[in-house]
C-alpha cells in the first residue's frame, strides 16, 4: 500500500516536471520560476545566505580541469557554457543567445548574448569564446581537456570569429550529440593559467574563497544576465565529513540544504518537521557489473542467471526505501525519447527457478564462488552488496564482498579490469548515447569487457545517424541487445534524497549532477 | 650534560629511521596518485602532464634526497591532493598548520580534563576509608578503562547531543570564526578521549598515594605530631605526583591516538582526518610529514618528561 | 635456584577479580566460540518486515537496518574478534620472546638498534601504524592480523628484554654458564620459564589492546568484510541510525566493553595472585 502511494507520488512528481518543462521548451530562456519545491503562496525574498552540505572536496576550480561530479555540481553556479542544461534535461542557450548547426552536422554557429558579463566586470567577447573552446579542444597547447571536443579525436577543428557577436565552430565529424559538450565553461581570454586560483565565469554566483576539507564560498553576481536571479547573497558549500554528520548538522541547523541523504536519514528528517525531503531521480546507474572476460561470467547463461537471481525491488527496499527506478540496460529512464523499458526481461522480482535452470545448463548446477569488489567509501554500494550476496546465495552462488578503497577500485577494477564482479555506479551526462558508448568492445571505458561485434556495428550506425527519430531507434536496439545478453546486471537509478530547510524554496532538481542555487530563495514571512 | 647530548642524538636517529621507513613504505603502496587526483573522466594526456608536474617520474633515491633536504630547510613540500587557491599546489606546512590547532587543542583540552578531574578524584579516593566507595570507584574506573574511545564518542553523541541536546553533533565551528564556540564543541570529543585516561590516572594516583601512606617517612611524620592534613598534602601528595607526571607523559601518545580516532566520530577537521584521507588519496607528501610529525611530538614529550623528572628528582641525574 | 613456576597450583589463591574476570571472559568466549557453530538466527539472512525491531524476547538485542538479528551478529563478531586477537597475541608474543631474549641476554649494538626501533614504534600511535601497514599490504583479515602483530611486538620485546636483563646475572644462570650449558638452552630452558609470571600479565594487557585495536580497525572499515559481522563495523554502521535505533550501537559497543573489562579483571586477578 505504502509502495503504491509512493509510486503515485513519483508519477505525480514526474508529470509535474514534464509539464513544467513544456513552458520553457524551445524558447531557450528559462525564467526560473517553475521550481519543483515551490511552496504554494510563498513569496521570494531577496538576500540571505545559505549553507549547502556537500560530500567531497573539490578537485579543481578550473572548470575545464575539474573532473569529479561533486566539483561540477558546484562550478555550475560559477561558470556557464554557450549552452547549459535546464532542470528538464534540455539544453538552453546561456552565453550564446542562439545557435544553428549545419545540415551535415559539421559547422556550429553561435550568436553571443548581448551584455553577458564576467565576474571581473568585462563583457564576454567572441575572443573569449574562441579562447575557451581552443583551450578545451587542445588547439591551444596540444592537450585536450574535454575528450569529446578534442581536436585530435574529431572534435573541434577550428574556431572562427565571424563578427564580434558570432562564432563559427567547425568539427571533424558529424555527431548530433556533440552539442551537449558545448556546456564547457566560457572563461576570459588568457585566463587559463589563473583559472584555478581565481575562477572567473559568467554564472549567477562568483567565487569568494576555498578552504581544503572545509568548503567553498560563493557570492551573488549582481550583473547576472538572467534578470531577477539569483536571490541569495551568499552560498557556502560546506564539506560534510560523513552522511551521519550531515544528518546531525541538518538537525542542528548548521546546514540548510543537503542532497545525498540515505533513506533512513530521510525518515528521521521527515518526522522532524523542519525540512522538506524530496526524492528525485539521479543520473547514476547502479549495477552489479560483471566482467565478461572472467570465468564463469564469460558464459552468457551464467550472466543471465545472475540477472534472474537478483531482486531489484528488494534491493531498492533495503537500501533506497523504495525510491529508486529499476533499470535493465544502459539508459536513464528520464531520457524518455531514448529509453526503452526492458524490466520485463528478467523481472523486478527474483526468479530463482529460472536462474537455477540456467546455471544447470551452463554447467554449474551447484553454483560457484564469486568475489564482488566494492569501493568501501560508498555506503550505498556496500549495503547493496550485502543484499546481493544474500540473493545470489539463494540460487547457489557463493558470493563474497571484497571492500577496497576508492583508489584501489579505480586502478585495479575500473582501469586495470582485474575483478570478477563489482557494484558501483556510473554517472551520465545529458548526452543520450553517453552510457551506451562505453560498451563498445574497443572503448577504454568498457571495464566489463563486453565484446559484441553486432553491438559495435549498431553503435556506429547510431552515431552516424543525424535523424533523431532513427537514432533513438538504434539506441533502443542497443539497449535491448545489452539487456538480452546480460552484458551486466543493471539494478537501478537511485533517487537523490534532498533535504531543504522549510525556510527556503525554489530548489530545482536536475536530471544531471548539479546544484543550481540561482533560483533558491528565502520565503517571505 | 653528556646524558642530554646522548638523548638528543637518539632522538635525531629515531626521527631519521622513521623518515626513511615512511618514505620507503609509501614507495610500495599500490595505487596511482594521478588517477586518484583526476578521477574517472580524465584524459590520458592530462594524466601524463600531471605525473610530470608532480615529479613522479624521478627515481626514488633522488626524491627522498630532495624531500629530506627540503624538510631540513623548513620546506615540507606540496600536497598532491589539495591546492592553495587551486592554482599552486598547497604547501604541506600550510595544510597541516591549518589542521594542527584543532588536534592540539583537542589533545590539550583532553589533558586538562584528565588533570582537573583525575587528581581530585584520585586524592579523594585514596583518603576515603569507605569500602563501599572503594569498590564502586574500583568497578567504575575498570569499566571506564575498557571503553574504546570511538564507542565513548558515540555514547557522548547520543547522550549529550541527541538526548540532552547540549551540542549539535557535527556542528563544528572553526576556531578562526568563533573560538568560544569552538571550545564548547571541543569539550565533548575531549570528554570521549579523556574518560578512560581519567580512570587510569585516578587509579594510578590512588595506588601511588596508598603506597606512600605505608612508607616510613609518613609514620615518622605522624609520630612527630604532624596533622593528617599536613601529611596528606605536604608529603604524600607531593611524592605521589612524581610518578603521575611521568604517567601523564607516557599516555600522551595515547591521547594523540585517541584524538585521531575521535576526530572521525565527531567530524573534526584535524590532522587525524587529514591523515586518514591522505592515506586513501595517496597524498604521500602529507602522509610522510604527518608520520614524521606525530613521531616527533610523541618522542619529544617523552624526552621532556625525562628531563623534567631529572630536574625534580636530582637523585636520578647522578646515574 | 630462582623461582621456577610462580603460578603454583597449591598456593594459587582465588580473589574476586579473578572470579569476576573468569566469569565475564568465560561467557564472552563461550558465546563467541558457539557463534562459529550456531547462532539463534542466521547472521546474514535479511528480513524486510523486521527492520529496526527494538530488543524483545524474539531478538534480545533487536534487529538492524536489514532486519538481521543483532545478537547473532554480535556472537559472530565476538568470535572473530577473539580469534584475531588471540592470533595477534600469539604471533607478536612469540616474536617478542625471541627478540627480547636475544637482545636482553646478548645486549650490545643489537640491543641498542632494537631498542631504538621499539622506541619509535612505541611512540607512534598504534592504530595509525596499523593503518599505514594496512595501506601497504592491502585490506583483509590476514593483513590485519599481520600488521597488528608487527605493531604489538615491541611491547612484548620490552617486557621480555627487561626480564632477561634481570635474570642473566642471577646466580643459577652464572652457574649454568660455568657448567658449559649452551646459550640456546640457557635462553629458552633456564630463563624462559621464569619470566612467565610477568609475561602472563602483559599477555592479558596485549590481548585487551588487540581487542580494542581490532574493533577500532573494523570501525574504520578495515579487516572483516560485510556481510560477515564484526563489532567495530557494526558500531560504525549503527552510528548512522543512532536516533532511530540506539540499541544497534549499544549492543556491539557494550559487548566490547564487557570483553575488555573481563580480560582486564582477569589480568588484575593474576597480578594479585602473583603478588600474594
Amino acid at each position: 500500500m505504502k509502495k503504491k502511494l509512493l509510486s503515485l507520488f513519483f508519477a505525480a512528481l514526474l508529470t509535474m516536471a514534464v509539464l513544467g518543462g513544456c513552458g520553457t521548451d524551445g524558447t531557450g530562456e528559462s525564467s526560473g520560476n517553475n521550481s519543483s519545491n515551490d511552496l504554494s503562496g510563498s513569496e521570494p525574498a531577496y538576500g540571505g545566505s545559505v549553507v549547502v552540505g556537500i560530500q567531497q572536496d573539490i578537485d579543481s576550480l578550473d572548470p575545464h580541469k575539474a573532473t569529479s561530479a561533486g566539483t561540477k555540481e558546484i562550478l555550475f553556479n560559477i561558470f556557464e557554457g554557450l549552452v547549459k542544461p535546464d532542470e528538464n534535461g534540455n539544453l538552453i542557450n546561456a552565453v550564446a543567445s542562439d545557435h544553428t548547426i549545419s545540415q551535415d552536422g559539421l559547422v556550429y554557429t553561435f550568436t553571443l548574448r548581448d551584455n553577458v558579463k564576467f565576474h571581473n566586470g568585462s563583457t564576454v567577447t567572441a575572443e573569449d569564446v574562441k579562447y575557451s573552446l581552443e583551450r578545451v579542444s587542445g588547439i591551444l597547447d596540444g592537450t585536450a581537456l574535454i575528450s569529446t571536443l578534442s581536436s585530435a579525436k574529431g572534435g573541434i577543428q577550428k574556431v572562427d570569429i565571424l563578427d564580434e557577436k558570432t562564432v563559427q565552430v567547425t568539427v571533424g565529424s558529424a555527431n548530433t550529440e556533440l552539442i551537449y559538450s558545448f556546456v564547457a565553461a566560457i572563461i576570459p581570454k588568457g585566463s587559463g593559467e589563473e583559472a584555478a586560483a581565481s575562477p572567473v565565469g559568467t554564472g549567477p554566483f562568483s567565487y569568494v574563497s576555498y578552504k581544503p576539507q572545509e568548503g567553498i564560498v560563493l557570492a551573488k553576481n549582481p550583473e547576472y544576465w538572467q534578470a531577477g536571479l539569483p536571490y541569495l547573497d551568499e552560498v557556502n558549500f560546506k564539506i560534510v565529513g560523513s552522511a551521519e554528520t550531515a544528518l546531525m548538522e541538518l538537525q542542528g541547523g548548521t546546514i540548510g540544504i543537503y542532497a545525498y541523504l540515505t533513506d533512513s536519514q530521510a525518515q528521521v528528517l521527515k518526522s522532524g518537521g523542519n525540512f522538506s525531503v524530496e526524492a528525485s531521480p539521479s543520473n547514476v546507474v547502479q549495477a552489479l557489473f560483471l566482467n565478461n572476460a572472467e570465468k564463469p561470467l564469460d558464459n552468457v547463461k551464467v550472466r543471465q542467471a545472475i540477472c534472474y537471481a537478483l531482486d531489484k525491488e528488494e534491493i531498492d527496499d533495503f537500501v533506497g526505501g523504495g525510491t529508486g527506478a529499476y533499470i535493465s540496460s544502459a539508459m536513464l529512464p528520464t531520457l524518455t525519447d531514448y529509453y526503452v523499458d526492458l524490466n520485463a526481461t528478467y523481472g523486478n522480482k527474483a526468479n530463482q527457478e529460472k536462474a537455477k535452470e540456467l546455471l544447470k545448463e551452463a554447467g554449474y548446477p551447484d553454483g560457484f564462488d564469486l568475489t564482488i569488489t566494492i569501493p568501501s567509501n560508498y555506503e550505498f554500494h556496500m549495503q547493496t552488496g550485502q543484499v546481493v550476496v544474500e540473493q545470489l546465495k539463494a540460487v547457489g552462488i557463493n558470493a563474497t564482498i571484497q571492500a577496497v578503497d576508492w583508489n584501489t577500485w579505480y586502478n585495479d577494477a575500473y582501469v586495470g579490469r582485474k575483478y570478477t564482479a563489482t557494484i558501483s555506479g556510473i554517472t551520465c551526462d545529458l548526452t543520450p548515447g553517453y552510457l551506451l558508448n562505453r560498451f563498445q568492445a574497443a572503448s577504454n571505458k568498457n571495464f566489463i569487457n563486453y565484446a559484441n561485434t553486432q553491438y559495435d556495428e549498431l553503435y556506429l550506425k547510431a552515431q552516424a545517424e543525424l535523424d533523431l527519430k532513427k537514432k533513438a531507434d538504434y539506441y533502443k536496439q542497443l539497449q535491448t541487445l545489452l539487456c538480452d545478453e546480460a552484458g551486466t546486471a543493471f539494478l537501478q537509478v537511485p533517487a537523490n534524497m534532498t533535504a531543504i530547510s522549510k525556510d527556503l524554496a525554489g530548489y530545482k532538481f536536475y536530471p544531471v549532477y548539479v546544484q543550481d542555487m540561482s533560483t533558491v530563495y528565502y520565503v517571505k514571512k | 650534560m653528556k646524558y642530554l647530548v646522548k638523548k638528543v642524538i637518539t632522538l635525531i636517529m629515531t626521527l631519521f629511521l622513521v623518515s626513511v621507513a615512511a618514505f620507503l613504505a609509501f614507495q610500495i603502496i599500490p595505487g596511482d596518485v594521478v588517477a586518484s587526483i583526476l578521477g574517472m573522466e580524465a584524459t590520458p594526456e592530462r594524466e601524463e602532464q600531471l605525473r610530470e608536474e608532480l615529479g613522479l617520474n624521478d627515481p626514488p633515491v633522488e626524491r627522498y634526497f630532495n624531500w629530506m633536504t627540503g624538510v631540513l630547510r623548513g620546506d615540507l613540500g606540496v600536497s598532491y591532493r589539495y591546492s592553495k587557491n587551486m592554482n599552486e599546489m598547497m604547501p604541506v606546512a600550510e595544510l597541516i598548520g591549518d589542521k594542527l590547532p584543532v588536534t592540539l587543542m583537542l589533545a590539550f583540552v583532553s589533558l586538562i580534563l584528565i588533570i582537573v578531574i583525575s587528581i581530585p578524584l584520585g586524592v579523594w579516593w585514596a583518603k576515603s576509608g569507605s569500602h563501599v566507595l572503594d569498590a564502586v570507584l574500583g568497578v567504575a574506573t575498570q569499566t571506564a578503562m575498557a571503553v574504546p574511545s570511538f564507542f565513548l564518542g558515540i555514547l557522548v553523541t547520543y547522550l549529550f547531543g541527541i538526548v540532552l541536546k547540549l551540542f549539535t553533533p557535527g556542528g563544528y565551528v572553526s576556531y578562526r570564526e568563533d573560538f568560544a564556540g569552538f571550545l564548547g564543541y571541543l569539550l565533548f570529543p575531549a570528554l570521549s578521549v579523556a574518560i578512560p585516561k581519567i580512570a587510569m590516572t585516578a587509579r594510578f594516583l590512588r595506588n601511588s598515594m596508598l603506597t606512600e601512606f605505608g612508607s616510613d617517612y609518613v609514620r615518622t611524620a605522624y609520630s612527630k605530631g604532624c596533622s593528617r592534613r599536613r601529611v596528606m598534602y605536604r608529603h604524600v601528595l607531593k611524592n605521589s605526583m612524581m610518578p603521575v607526571v611521568t604517567f601523564l607523559g607516557m599516555i600522551i601518545a595515547e591521547i594523540v591516538a585517541g584524538s585521531i580516532v575521535v576526530e572521525q566520530v565527531f567530524g573534526l577537521p584535524g590532522i587525524g582526518r587529514l591523515l586518514i584521507s591522505s592515506i586513501n588519496n595517496r597524498d604521500l607528501p602529507v602522509v610522510e610529514i604527518l608520520i614524521l610529525y606525530i613521531t616527533f611530538v610523541v618522542i619529544f614529550v617523552y624526552f621532556l618528561v625525562d628531563i623534567l623528572y631529572r630536574v625534580i628528582d636530582p637523585r636520578i641525574s647522578e646515574v | 635456584m630462582g623461582r621456577k613456576y610462580s603460578v603454583k597450583i597449591h598456593n594459587f589463591k582465588w580473589n574476586k577479580y579473578l572470579a569476576a574476570g573468569l566469569v565475564m571472559t568465560g561467557i564472552a568466549v563461550l558465546l563467541g566460540i558457539l557463534g562459529f557453530f550456531w547462532t539463534p538466527y542466521s547472521t546474514t539472512a535479511m528480513n524486510a518486515a523486521e527492520k529496526f525491531s527494538p530488543p524483545s524476547l524474539r531478538h534480545i538485542f533487536g534487529t538492524d537496518n536489514f532486519g538481521r538479528d543483532i545478537f547473532s551478529r554480535v556472537m559472530q563478531g565476538l568470535g572473530t574478534s577473539i580469534v584475531i586477537s588471540s592470533l595477534v597475541v600469539l604471533c607478536s608474543g612469540a616474536a617478542g620472546i625471541l627478540i627480547g631474549a636475544l637482545t636482553g641476554y646478548i645486549g650490545g649494538v643489537l640491543d641498542e638498534v632494537v631498542m631504538r626501533i621499539t622506541d619509535a614504534v612505541n611512540g607512534f600511535p598504534s592504530i595509525l601504524l596499523t593503518l599505514v601497514i594496512i595501506s601497504i599490504l592491502g585490506n583483509g583479515k590476514q593483513n590485519v592480523i599481520i600488521s597488528m602483530s608487527i605493531v604489538f611486538i615491541p611491547s612484548f620485546v620490552r617486557i621480555v628484554r627487561s626480564e632477561y636483563l634481570r635474570l642473566r646475572d642471577a646466580d643459577y644462570i652464572s652457574r649454568a654458564r660455568l657448567m658449559g650449558v649452551s646459550r640456546i638452552r640457557i635462553l629458552f630452558v633456564h630463563i624462559l620459564p621464569n619470566i612467565f609470571s610477568v609475561f602472563w600479565v602483559s599477555v592479558m594487557i596485549g590481548f585487551n589492546n588487540a581487542i580494542l585495536a581490532e574493533s577500532g580497525m573494523s570501525y574504520l572499515g578495515i579487516g572483516v568484510q560485510p556481510p560477515d559481522a564484526s563489532l567495530g563495523k557494526m558500531l560504525s554502521d549503527a552510528q548512522g541510525y543512532l536516533q532511530r535505533a540506539p540499541w544497534y550501537a549499544l549492543a556491539p559497543g557494550l559487548t566490547i566493553v564487557w570483553l575488555v573489562l573481563g580480560f582486564s579483571l582477569f589480568g588484575e586477578g593474576i597480578r594479585r595472585t602473583n603478588e600474594s
